[in-house]
């Protein structure tokens, strides 16, 4: 049982993270390859603040949008003036940086190490501390995500960001900031990912900087494609699939070492498969979002 | 009557190459002025100047719009000062349909969302109201209203032309700059376009058009500038032009 409640957890965390990165990909047409730093800055920036400021998780969690959303406009802004293939450049060196920054500032992050023993939230006095009151937890934050995103997907400014994605010039010959709605659109993802990250973190209550790495934004962005690329439903299913698939293995009884690489093999099938045979995404749009 | 477009001495080289040179232009609000010219001669990218596509400035010279100068605004201010634009490939929104396309257009339309409803419901409704029935009205001005709800890619090419114009419409631009409004159109829905071009100019809306048909020029345009190699060679009413020696030669091959 305990099994499932950690499984649904992380879908729940995956699905924020898919979510958020949705906005990004599947709606403005951004290539970006840096969501995991977003997730990470997310998870060290509420960690520091409950561990060394004393902060309760939800304000912890509040401030951490904020860092992380500012900290986005440090790539959004330079980058969005340049067109297509440069963002996607950018925010593949901003991951790196980021990586860089959590791996060797040790003083500040611990470094390799990581941060153990992060406290686990409290509300109202309460403290959640078993799985099941965790998976509540994170059941209605991730419902409220999917809440907000729902709405935001179906209001005029996501119908901007499918404008902004089919017809550019378009859109500015409307009078319409694009390179604003950009940055707002790259934000509001990036912040949600912080959200992600600071569950995760009060979850495992470990963090380390290989839990943000590259692979990771490579993983999160498989899933948006996979599961339909601008597609509120497409992306949860991606969820799903991504999460769900390489479990079966455990249950086939192949060793440790083994099941991870033959893990990477399946993504790389599903990838293949969903790349030649269906583009737009097991349950995607066709005329939206593809690969 | 008012000046609304005037370009004074603008100038544009890519890689030493010259697209526009020293080229004057003056239009006043209601005319409907063409610009003709061979392929190649500067056209559209003298439009592309006015409207800072793709950040293209002028290298030299300025372009003022009621007397403001607009070169060195950004692309999307210069769209807010009232300048709108129908591309030569149109660009619309193929996967929103027609009646999104056209509320998209409108300055407000973001408005329309769940956290303006919660704060302001009453200029939350009036704003949805308004937006609804400009885009209705203008829907009706093209002939589209039957296709409103369906998706706009699903239209045909001058159905799409006519949303085009029907966005720029809903906007509310003042100066609309048509690239080719007309072509690769049957000539039914050519002169229901035409008609519509000339209900815009009487109602006040000032047109700059680039057009290869000469007949469209004669039916609809008061004065046109004739411009080739980036230069503006001559400036008439569409009979002197169209009979002028350098423009036989040039462009109409007689």
């Amino acid at each position: 049982m305990n099994y499932i409640f950690h499984l649904l957890i992380m879908i729940e965390v995956y699905t924020i993270l898919a979510l958020s990165l949705n906005l990004v990909v599947g709606y403005t047409g951004l290539l970006s390859l840096s969501h995991a730093s977003f997730y990470g800055l997310g998870a060290y920036a509420s960690t520091l603040l409950m561990i060394n400021v004393g902060f309760n998780f939800f304000p912890a969690m509040i401030c951490a949008i904020i860092i992380t959303a500012a900290f986005s406009l440090c790539i959004s802004y330079p980058a969005l003036k340049l067109r297509g293939d440069y963002f996607a450049i950018s925010s593949f060196a901003f991951q790196i940086i980021i990586f860089g920054i959590l791996y060797n500032w040790v003083d500040l992050t611990r470094g390799p190490y990581g941060i153990a023993g992060i406290p686990r939230p409290t509300l109202f006095g309460l403290k959640i501390d078993s799985l099941q009151a965790f998976f509540t937890l994170t059941t209605l934050i991730t419902g409220a995500v999917v809440f907000f995103k729902y709405n935001l997907y179906q209001s005029p400014f996501c119908t901007v960001l499918k404008a902004i994605k089919e017809e550019e010039q378009a859109v500015i010959s409307m009078g319409k900031n694009v390179v604003g709605f950009k940055i707002l659109a790259f934000a509001m993802s990036s912040g949600v990912a912080a959200i992600a990250g600071s569950l995760y973190a009060v979850y495992i209550t470990y963090i380390d900087p290989t839990s943000f790495t590259l692979d990771e934004s490579i993983f999160i962005l498989t899933i948006v494609l996979i599961g339909g690329a601008g597609n509120f439903k497409g992306t949860i299913v991606g969820v799903f699939v991504m999460l769900l698939i390489p479990e079966i293995l455990r249950f086939i009884g192949l060793p440790d070492s083994i099941a991870h690489y033959l893990r990477q093999i399946i993504y790389a099938l599903i990838l293949i498969i969903i790349v030649r045979f269906r583009p737009w995404g097991i349950a995607g749009d066709k005329e939206l979002g593809s690969v | 009557m008012d000046e609304v477009l005037a370009l004074n001495n603008v100038s544009k080289s890519f890689d030493g190459i010259t697209a526009v040179k020293n080229v004057c232009i003056s239009i006043k609000k209601g005319e409907i002025v063409g610009l003709i010219g061979p392929n190649g001669a500067g056209k559209t990218t003298l439009f592309n100047l006015i409207t800072k596509t793709h950040q293209i400035k002028p290298d030299a010279g300025e372009i003022r719009y009621h007397s403001h100068k607009i070169n060195g605004m950004s692309d999307y201010q210069i769209a807010r000062m009232g300048i709108g634009r129908l591309f030569q490939d149109v660009k619309i929104w193929g996967s929103l349909t027609v009646m999104e396309n056209l509320l998209l257009a409108r300055a407000d339309t973001l408005k329309e969302n769940m956290a303006y409803r919660l704060l302001f419901p009453k200029r939350y409704r009036e704003i949805k109201e308004k937006n609804t029935k400009e885009a209705e009205k203008w829907l009706a001005f093209v002939n589209l209203e039957e296709y409103k709800t369906k998706k706009a890619k699903g239209l045909s090419y001058g159905q799409q032309r006519l949303l085009g114009l029907a966005r720029l419409l809903c906007n509310n631009f003042e100066l609309l700059l048509l690239d080719e409004p007309t072509s690769g159109i049957n000539a039914v829905m050519v002169q229901t376009i035409l008609e519509k071009i000339q209900s815009l100019a009487q109602w006040g809306k000032t047109i700059f058009l680039v057009e290869h048909d000469m007949d469209v020029v004669k039916q609809i345009t008061s004065r046109v500038y004739f411009m080739d190699n980036g230069e503006i060679i001559a400036t008439g009413k569409p009979d002197e032009i169209l009979s002028n020696p350098l423009v036989k030669e040039i462009y109409l091959g007689c």
